[in-house]
C-alpha cells in the first residue's frame, strides 16, 4: 500500500541532535501525494522537531529530505515555502499587531510567491474567501492580538492556504485547546482542501478521534524513531506502541 | 518607484503650506525648525527599523555622524561638490548599515541593542582618537552648503529633504516591504515560514534607515558647519527614542509629530539644561504606562470621544 502512489515527501535516515539528546533518530518516512498522514507519539517524542526539520527551521544533524525526489534539506525555510511546503505551529504564531486580513496577505505578498498572484485585488479576494471558509470574516479588520486561542489557530491555518502552489501542509497539533465548533471547522477545511485541491497533509495530534476521522495511515514516533505505521486500529495494537504510551 | 500625479499634487500642496512659515518668524526660530526637520528624518528612519521591523538599533545617531563626516572629509580633501558628498555620505552609511545588519541578523532584541550601542560607542571613540583626520574633540569645520549663513534659505533645503525622505519611507511602508517588516517584527519565525526572506529584508531595512540617517547627517553638517564626536553621544540616540515614543512608535505620523514637538519643547526649556532629559525620560515612562501609541494614539483615542460627547450635547453634526 505504501509503495503504490507517487512519493511526495521522503526523509532518509533523518537525525537531529540537541547536544547529547537525540530528538529525531535515523527516521525514514515516506508520504504519498494526496495523503493525510497522522503523526502521533507521546510528549517529547520528537514530533515538533520533525516539523521543524521538514519546514527548515532546524538543520538536520544528518540524513536527507526529498520533495518530489529532489533534496531540499539544504534550502532555507522561505525557499521551502516557495516549493509548496507550509506549516502551522503548535503554539499558534500570528502577526499580533497586524489585522486578520493583513495576516492573510503576508504569505501571498512574500518573496516565495514571485508573480503567482497577479494583483493585490486577487490576493484580497482570495484572503477574504478563505476567512469566510474558516468563519473569521467578521474579524477581518480586527488586530490579531484580539483573537482567542482557537481563532488564532484558525487564522494561522487559513493563512497557510494562501501559498501557491501548496503541496504539503504540516499541522502541529491543530486541535489542541480549541472548542468543538472550531475543531470541526478545521477538520472540514483539511478534508475539503485535500479532496478539492489535492493538498497533502501531515497532521500531528494527540486527538485520536480526529486522527481516526482524517487519516488512513498514522506514523507513531517514540524517542525520535518510527515505532509503527499503518491504520490507527492496527498501530494501536502494536506492543511497542502500547509500551510507549504507558511509559515503557 | 513611480510617483502618481495625485501624490505629486499632495506633496506640492504640503510644500506650499509649509513654505511661507518662515516669512513670519525670526532667524533663530527658523533655525529651530530646520533642526526639527533634521530630527524628523532621523526619527522617521529610526522608526522604520525599530518601530516597523522591531530591530531596536541604538546606532542610528552614529550613522548620521558617519554621513556627515564622510561628506565633509570628501569635500575638504578631494574638493568634490557638496551635493555629491552628501549622497556619498548616505551611501557609506548604508554600506556600513549592511555590515552591522549582517552582524546582528541572529540577535534578539536585547543583544541587538547592546551590539549596536557598542558599535556606536566605538565609532565615537574612533572619531575622537583619529584627530589627524577628524580633528577629534575639537570638531571638524565643515564647508557649508549655501554661501549664506541664513537659516531662512536653509529652511527650504531641510523642508524638501524632509518631504522627499518621508515620502519614500511612506511608499516603503505601504508596499510589500512594509508587510515584510511588520511580519518580521511580530514573529520572525512565522514570517520565515510564510515565505518572507527575513535575512534579506532585515538587511534591507538596516541599509535604508542608515542611508537616510547618513543623508540627514550630511545635510546637518553642511548646515551647522561643525561636526564633532559629541553627536555620537548616547544622549543623541536617547533624544531620537524619546521623539519616536512621544509621537507614537509604529505609526507613520508619530516620529514627525514627536520630533517637532520635542525639538520645540527643548528650545522652550533650554534654560533648564540637562534637566530636560530627566523630564523627557519621565514623559516616556508615563507614556509607556498610559498610552503606548504616543501622541498619535492619544489623538486616536481621544478625538472620537470628544466627537461623541459633542454629538450627545447636540453641538456637532448629526
Ligand atoms: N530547540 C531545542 N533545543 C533543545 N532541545 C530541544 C529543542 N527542541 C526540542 N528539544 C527536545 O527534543 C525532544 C523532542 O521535542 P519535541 O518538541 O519535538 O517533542 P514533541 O513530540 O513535539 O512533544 P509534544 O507532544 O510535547 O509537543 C524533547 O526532549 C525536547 O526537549
Ligand atoms: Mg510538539
Amino acid at each position: 500500500m505504501a509503495d503504490s502512489g507517487i512519493k511526495l515527501l521522503e526523509t532518509e535516515n533523518l537525525t537531529k541532535r540537541f547536544g547529547g539528546l537525540t530528538a529525531i533518530d535515523d527516521l525514514s518516512l515516506s508520504i504519498q501525494e494526496g495523503e493525510i498522514r497522522g503523526i502521533i507519539g507521546p510528549n517529547g517524542s520528537g514530533k515538533t522537531t520533525l516539523m521543524n526539520l521538514i519546514s527548515g527551521l532546524y538543520k538536520a544533524t544528518s540524513g536527507a529530505i526529498y520533495l518530489d525526489g529532489n533534496r531540499i534539506d539544504q534550502l532555507k525555510p522561505n525557499v521551502r515555502t516557495s516549493k509548496g511546503i507550509i506549516r502551522t505551529f503548535q503554539i499558534p504564531k500570528v502577526f499580533r499587531d497586524m489585522t486578520v486580513l493583513e495576516n492573510m496577505l503576508v504569505p501571498a505578498l512574500s518573496d516565495s510567491q514571485g508573480d503567482r498572484y497577479k494583483q493585490r485585488v486577487e490576493i484580497v479576494d482570495q484572503a477574504q474567501e478563505l476567512l469566510q471558509f474558516v468563519q473569521l470574516s467578521h474579524m477581518e479588520n480586527r488586530s490579531a492580538k484580539t483573537l482567542s486561542g482557537g481563532q488564532n489557530q484558525l487564522l494561522q491555518i487559513a493563512r497557510g492556504f494562501m501559498i501557491k502552489p501548496l503541496r504539503i501542509y504540516l499541522m502541529d497539533e491543530p486541535f489542541a485547546g480549541v472548542n468543538p465548533q472550531i475543531k470541526s471547522v478545521i477538520m472540514e477545511s483539511i478534508k475539503e482542501m485535500n479532496r478539492e485541491k489535492g493538498i497533502t497533509f501531515i497532521v500531528v495530534s494527540h486527538e485520536m478521534p480526529s486522527i481516526r476521522r482524517l487519516c488512513d495511515t498514522v506514523t507513531v514516533i517514540h524517542e525520535g524513531r518510527c515505532i509503527a505505521e499503518g491504520t490507527l486500529e492496527k498501530v494501536a495494537h502494536v506492543p511497542a506502541v502500547i509500551d510507549a504510551y504507558i511509559g515503557g | 518607484m513611480t510617483i502618481s500625479g495625485k501624490h505629486l499634487a499632495i506633496l506640492a500642496g504640503i510644500y506650499a503650506i509649509l513654505a511661507p512659515i518662515p516669512l513670519w518668524l525670526g532667524e533663530y526660530f527658523i533655525h529651530v525648525l530646520n533642526i526639527s526637520f533634521y530630527y524628523v528624518v532621523m526619527a522617521a528612519s529610526w522608526n522604520l527599523i525599530a518601530g516597523y521591523t522591531g530591530q531596536f538599533s541604538l546606532a542610528h545617531h552614529a550613522f548620521a555622524a558617519m554621513g556627515g563626516y564622510t561628506s565633509a572629509l570628501l569635500v575638504i580633501h578631494f574638493n568634490i561638490p557638496i551635493l555629491l558628498g552628501i549622497p556619498l555620505g548616505g551611501l557609506l552609511a548604508g554600506a556600513v548599515g549592511f555590515f552591522l545588519g549582517t552582524l546582528c541578523l541572529k540577535m534578539r532584541a536585547l543583544y541587538l541593542g547592546l551590539a549596536t550601542w557598542a558599535f556606536a560607542e566605538s565609532f565615537r571613540i574612533t572619531l575622537s582618537m583619529g584627530y589627524k583626520l577628524t580633528r577629534g574633540d575639537l570638531g571638524l569645520s565643515t564647508p557649508t552648503l549655501l554661501d549664506t549663513g541664513q537659516a531662512f534659505h536653509y529652511y527650504y533645503v531641510f523642508l524638501l529633504l524632509a518631504i522627499i525622505s518621508l515620502y519614500i519611507m511612506y511608499r516603503i511602508i505601504c508596499s510589500r516591504i512594509g508587510y515584510y517588516m511588520r511580519s518580521i517584527r511580530d514573529d520572525e519565525e512565522a514570517a520565515l515560514s510564510m515565505g518572507v526572506n527575513t535575512v534579506k529584508w532585515k538587511r534591507f531595512v538596516f541599509v535604508i534607515s542608515s542611508f537616510f540617517a547618513g543623508i540627514a547627517g550630511a545635510f546637518y553638517g553642511h548646515y551647522i558647519g561643525l561636526l564633532s564626536p559629541v553627536s555620537v553621544d548616547f544622549n543623541e540616540m536617547a533624544i531620537l527614542i524619546i521623539m519616536v515614543i512621544t509621537g507614537g512608535l509604529r505609526t507613520f505620523a508619530g516620529p514627525i509629530i514627536g520630533a517637532v514637538f520635542i525639538e520645540l519643547l527643548s528650545e522652550v526649556l533650554r534654560e533648564y539644561g540637562e534637566i530636560r532629559m530627566v523630564l523627557f525620560a519621565l514623559m516616556v515612562i508615563i507614556l509607556m504606562r498610559v498610552n503606548r501609541d504616543g501622541i498619535v494614539g492619544l489623538g486616536r483615542n481621544v478625538l472620537p470621544k470628544i466627537k461623541t460627547a459633542l454629538m450627545r450635547n447636540g453641538v456637532g453634526p448629526r
